[in-house]
């Protein structure tokens, strides 16, 4: 998958747990475990939005393209 | 009452097919057995094909040349009946449990698909070779034979039904992890 998931960074820097943070914006610990572990296929404008909502960021923060190894090759 | 999930109408057929296929198999392994019993049992031992292109009864004793392929062709219907029993079975397993897109229920489709084809083609095969040995009519029973367009037909429909299912599943899995 070309689009990382660095849920996990900002959630450091902002000093919040994933239990928290799915209590705040409203999914389950489940699922925000798979987009926290990169499993996600698609993520929905709306969970986007209350994460950025939360975490006080840009989708920017959250999503980062990274070229594939084969690609850099 | 549901058609799909615990206690539907696809649990109760997931084992109306399950007691099917555990009666279907012994007489598979019977009449695998045949040609190794002794010539004296065969007159207990009567065919009545009724299935694929060719339709006969005949007697086991009484037949000659042709009881080998008569019967070489009996073994492989129900073999095929059996396989696609037991397919249909594991593919209604995780529909009875509420999960009609599994993972392995294509695969399952196809090789369904492709026993009913190469069941009906070997069928067909047999009846040919029956007719050709010109024994047929020392043997007292009586043929009438054609290609089975219509096991073909099933069988092709079984192939697109698993493509189907196999897009149900990935779609399945892309709804399961869009969070």
């Amino acid at each position: 998958m070309g689009i990382r998931v660095h849920l996990d960074r900002v959630m450091l820097e902002r000093g919040i747990s994933l239990t928290e943070l799915a209590g705040r914006v409203g999914i389950t610990l489940a699922n925000l475990s798979i987009l926290k572990s990169n499993k996600a296929k698609a993520i929905r404008f709306s969970t986007l939005d209350a994460l950025c909502e939360e975490l006080h960021c840009n989708p920017g923060d959250i999503l980062k393209y990274e070229i594939r190894a084969e690609e850099a090759e | 009452m549901n058609l799909i999930g615990p206690k539907s109408i696809a649990s109760k057929l997931h084992l109306a097919v399950k007691v099917l296929f555990w009666l279907a198999v012994p007489g598979v392994l019977l009449m695998a057995i045949v040609p190794i019993l002794p010539p004296s049992w065969h007159h207990n031992v009567s065919f009545v094909v009724q299935s694929g292109p060719l339709e006969c009864s005949f007697d086991m004793f009484r037949a000659t040349e042709a009881r080998w392929w008569i019967w070489a062709m009996e073994l492989v219907s129900r073999t095929c009946h059996a396989v696609v029993l037991y397919l249909l079975m594991r593919i209604l397993e995780p529909v009875g449990a509420g999960e009609p897109f599994d993972l392995k229920t294509p695969s399952r489709l196809r090789m369904m698909g492709c026993a009913v084809v190469i069941g009906s083609l070997l069928r067909t095969v047999f009846c040919a070779e029956l007719l050709s040995m010109g024994t047929v009519a020392e043997s007292g029973a009586h043929f009438s034979w054609a290609i089975d367009f219509d096991a073909i037909f099933m069988g092709i429909l079984l192939v697109v039904l698993a493509e189907v299912f196999h897009r149900g599943y990935a779609l399945k899995t892309e709804s399961e992890l869009t969070v």
